[in-house]
């Protein structure tokens, strides 16, 4: 059985559903600073299974006080800008692109991938970038592991079981079976998808922040390990991945002073994940 | 076990065995009634709810408008101290699997970190 090349693999993108226009949308008014919230809720009336998440976590956090909220601008007052991206953009994204197998389970990814972003968004406050960039790189930042995963499964069958086997990262088992692995075909797609290069840029540096100049590939990196350490959607007894002495310099890092967080990055995760009801 | 039992006593927990711990919980688990544990703040810094006060359902609701997603709250502690000492053992045992094998100082200051938290949680 040979594996797809990372051309023909990107022949195969269409066997994902297209990224929703939303998550463009969304990018487009964070980076626009005369957008306002009136645009934004015109562009989420157009997705129904957005508006209808975005009133389901709106009326979940009533505490039994507030009126019924029946409309996405309403929605948008009572869960606060932050938290209305969040859900738009990790409804857009897992709502599409879960489809769970016997091999591969697709919502254990987006349990990771929503732990890897929760985590960004934190690094991001404390080290003034775009919480929401941040967010969309954590969200994405696997996204090559679903294309490989959705295009090859029998290779990527086979990922999954030297990976077991062996006790390897995923990246060495795909490097053996495909000679590629998630990071490149993950950034190769994101910028298929006209995607911010950044963001291309930051998917390709996750596991090796040090071989690219990626201010987002360092934070995302990092915002990998700390998920991975903080088993936030984690499988039983996966390994934490090797950290970068550099990234962590880079962004002028101190765990013992990061640690304060950790408490309410948890919390926080706990806090999407059941808006998002996964 | 002894000797836990002897420190307990002199500094008065083992008389009043319901304490009290922290724990961070997303701001739609949080239950009317729960007192803070930490202050909230604003992103000026400025104190919004000290710590010590109890929570009541409108407070809750003007958090979540605010954009706060999590707190900490303070909960009775019932465990007695050997489920206390077993908490810890396997909180570092923990640790210790995930982050096996080599990695950078980075990575080993990051294992540091997450097991002084892991322990302050079991705590």
């Amino acid at each position: 059985m040979s594996a797809p090349s990372l051309d023909e693999l990107l022949g195969h993108a269409d066997a994902l559903p297209a990224l929703p226009e939303i998550v463009h949308h969304v990018m487009n008014s964070l980076k626009d600073e005369e957008a306002d919230v009136d645009t934004l809720v015109h562009h989420i009336n157009t997705d129904p299974v957005i508006v209808s998440r975005l009133l389901a976590a709106a009326n979940a956090s009533a505490f039994g006080l507030s009126v019924r909220v029946d409309s996405a601008r309403q929605a948008f007052m009572v869960l606060g800008q932050n938290r209305v991206v969040s859900i738009i953009l990790a409804t857009a994204l897992i709502g599409r692109y879960d489809s769970p197998t016997a091999e591969f389970d697709s919502r254990e990814l987006w349990r990771h991938t929503l732990g890897v972003a929760t985590c960004a968004r934190a690094l991001a406050e404390r080290f003034d970038f775009s919480p929401e960039t941040a967010f969309t790189g954590g969200l994405l930042h696997d996204i090559g592991k679903l294309l490989m995963r959705t295009a090859a499964p029998a290779a990527y069958a086979e990922v999954l079981y030297l990976q077991q086997t062996e006790d390897v990262p995923a990246m060495t088992a795909e490097l053996a079976v495909f000679g590629y692995d998630h990071a490149a075909a993950g950034s190769r797609l994101a910028t298929t998808w006209n995607l911010p290069h950044e963001i291309a840029e930051a998917i390709a540096a996750h596991h090796k922040p040090d071989d690219y100049s990626s201010e987002l590939g360092d934070l995302i990196h990092v915002a990998n390990v700390l998920s991975h350490a903080l088993e936030l959607g984690d499988p039983p007894d996966k390994r934490v991945p090797d950290l970068s002495e550099r990234a962590c310099a880079s962004l002028g890092l101190s765990w013992p002073n990061f640690a304060a967080r950790f408490g309410e990055i948890e919390a926080r995760y706990q806090g999407i994940r059941l808006l998002l009801g996964i | 076990m002894f000797s836990d039992r002897t420190r307990l006593w002199q500094t008065g927990s083992w008389r009043n065995p319901m304490k009290s711990r922290t724990i961070h919980l997303p701001i739609l688990s949080v239950v009317p009634g729960m007192a803070l544990a930490l202050p909230i703040t604003d992103h000026a810094g400025r104190t919004l709810f000290a710590a010590g006060t109890e929570l009541d359902a409108e407070m809750l609701d003007r958090l979540n408008k605010r954009g706060v997603e999590s707190l900490a709250a303070q909960i009775i502690d019932a465990r007695d101290t050997e489920t206390i000492a077993q908490e810890l053992l396997a909180a570092e045992l923990r640790v210790r699997k995930i982050f096996r094998g080599a990695g950078s100082p980075a990575r080993d200051a990051l294992q540091a970190a997450i097991l002084r938290h892991r322990e302050e949680g079991a705590r």
